[in-house]
């Protein structure tokens, strides 16, 4: 089984086959508790975030749709609506700063396998894509999908017209996505 | 395509494929993007970009803790299952969710009672059909401005019932509609269930015996433990 495409593992994951969604479980929990810390900036929360988005994947068998990208692509889509949920829940926004010292260092992977590697050179080619956006652009789409914050409240923050919100954002990503196709490509 | 559509929408791009419009602009966009093969386009090419964001953060081990418990969930969901009665298994065919916890789920019930009531929620009309009963059902115009729809209860209570509803906002891709049950104080989850674009539903809602409220949230998709949020649609029994 551990030779599975992700593709053939989520089709045992939907028929309810455990060692499946076991296997399944390694392949995406690390990206998928790396993305909810990085959003709620804190550990339990985090981890609350991780286990109801796999239960839910498990439980209800969402339908994992291959035309609308990877597997992985579509646990984080799930774990990135679970973390805002959580944010707009609990007001961890208020907590993540105050909590977020030390964990990177315990739980940062280590670099023993290819996989591990390729995530930590993927990571450093996205984040130096957006560190090359203009500060403006690069800080509404930072406070928009890991900040779980809507346009007008990042018009709010930021004291600016909500217009010019949504149009950095739309500029931001729109030079990521060029940036992007340029640099290798992310998997 | 009106173009004065497109024009007013065409900057939502952005902030659509970010998760950043409200319910009701997402709403709007979603409906508009049926008719606008330029704003399809558009997230199509910004997505790609959306989608690389989550692989931007320092890579984490997720703790071992971690495994251990959402494995033990999902051994003990497979213990549970047995063999059961063709209606029980028509029932379990509806997404299954972890007991809540009482005293959660009375605070909540509290809660959603004072938001539903302070929000204007009508009273509910009741229709007896002789074998069935036909309840409309009551909406929060703020969230669902033009919502209709009713529970229809079967002779017997416990037989359970069909909700029917009408003009609910569309759901993001990662969430759904969650049918509550408030009975003694308790709020029970049931199942949930997805509209179609014109905001058509349609849901079974078993055990309703000594019901006294049938809600609907909206949820993050799998569903959750306790309504995150006052309810849309509410049918008082």
């Amino acid at each position: 089984m551990a030779n599975l495409a992700d593709e053939e593992i989520m089709h045992l994951v939907q028929e309810g086959d455990p060692r499946a969604f076991e296997l399944f479980y390694d392949r995406h929990a690390g990206p998928a508790f790396s993305l909810a810390y990085r959003m709620v900036g804190n550990r339990t929360v985090a981890e609350d975030v991780s286990q109801e988005a796999f239960l839910s994947i498990w439980r209800s068998k969402l339908r994992y749709q291959a035309d609308r990208g990877s597997v992985r692509t579509w646990v984080l889509g799930i774990v990135h609506h679970r973390a805002i949920d959580a944010l707009r829940r609990n007001t961890v926004h208020d907590k993540r700063r105050a909590s977020a010292e030390g964990i990177e260092e315990r739980f940062e992977a280590r670099e023993r396998t290819d996989v591990e590697v390729a995530r930590r050179d993927e990571a450093l080619t996205v984040r130096a894509a957006l560190e090359d956006l203009p500060d403006e652009q690069c800080r509404v789409i930072e406070l928009a999908y890991f900040g779980g914050f809507s346009h007008s409240q990042i018009a709010d923050q930021l004291d600016m017209p909500i217009g010019t919100v949504k149009g950095r954002m739309r500029l931001g990503l729109d030079k990521l996505r060029k940036t992007l196709l340029r640099d290798p490509e992310p998997v | 395509m009106s173009v004065e559509r497109h024009d007013i929408h065409e900057q939502d791009v952005g902030a659509y494929v970010l998760g950043a419009l409200s319910d009701e602009e997402h709403t709007r966009f979603v409906r508009h993007l049926r008719e606008c093969h330029v704003c399809r386009d558009e997230v199509d090419r910004l997505q790609f970009a959306a989608d690389a964001l989550p692989r931007s953060v320092t890579p984490l081990t997720a703790p071992r803790q971690l495994k251990a418990a959402i494995m033990g969930e999902v051994e003990a969901d497979v213990r549970e299952r047995e063999p059961v009665s063709l209606g029980r298994r028509l029932l379990d065919r509806l997404p299954r969710l972890p007991a809540v916890p009482a005293k959660v789920a009375s605070v909540t019930a509290a809660v959603l009672l004072v938001v539903g009531i302070v929000g204007g929620f009508g009273l509910s009309q009741v229709t007896d059909g002789g074998q069935e009963r036909t309840v409309t059902a009551s909406f929060d115009t703020d969230r669902v401005a033009n919502g209709s729809g009713n529970l229809v209860i079967g002779g017997d209570d416990t037989a359970g019932g069909t909700l029917r509803v009408h003009g609910m906002p569309s759901l993001r891709e990662n969430e759904t509609y969650q049918v509550w049950l408030q009975r003694d104080g308790e709020v029970i989850p049931k199942a949930m269930f997805s509209v179609t674009d014109n905001g058509d539903g349609l849901t079974a809602v078993d055990d309703l015996d000594g019901a006294e409220r049938v809600m609907v949230t909206r949820e993050p998709a799998g569903g959750a433990r306790s309504p995150s949020g006052p309810p849309v649609v509410s049918v008082k029994l």
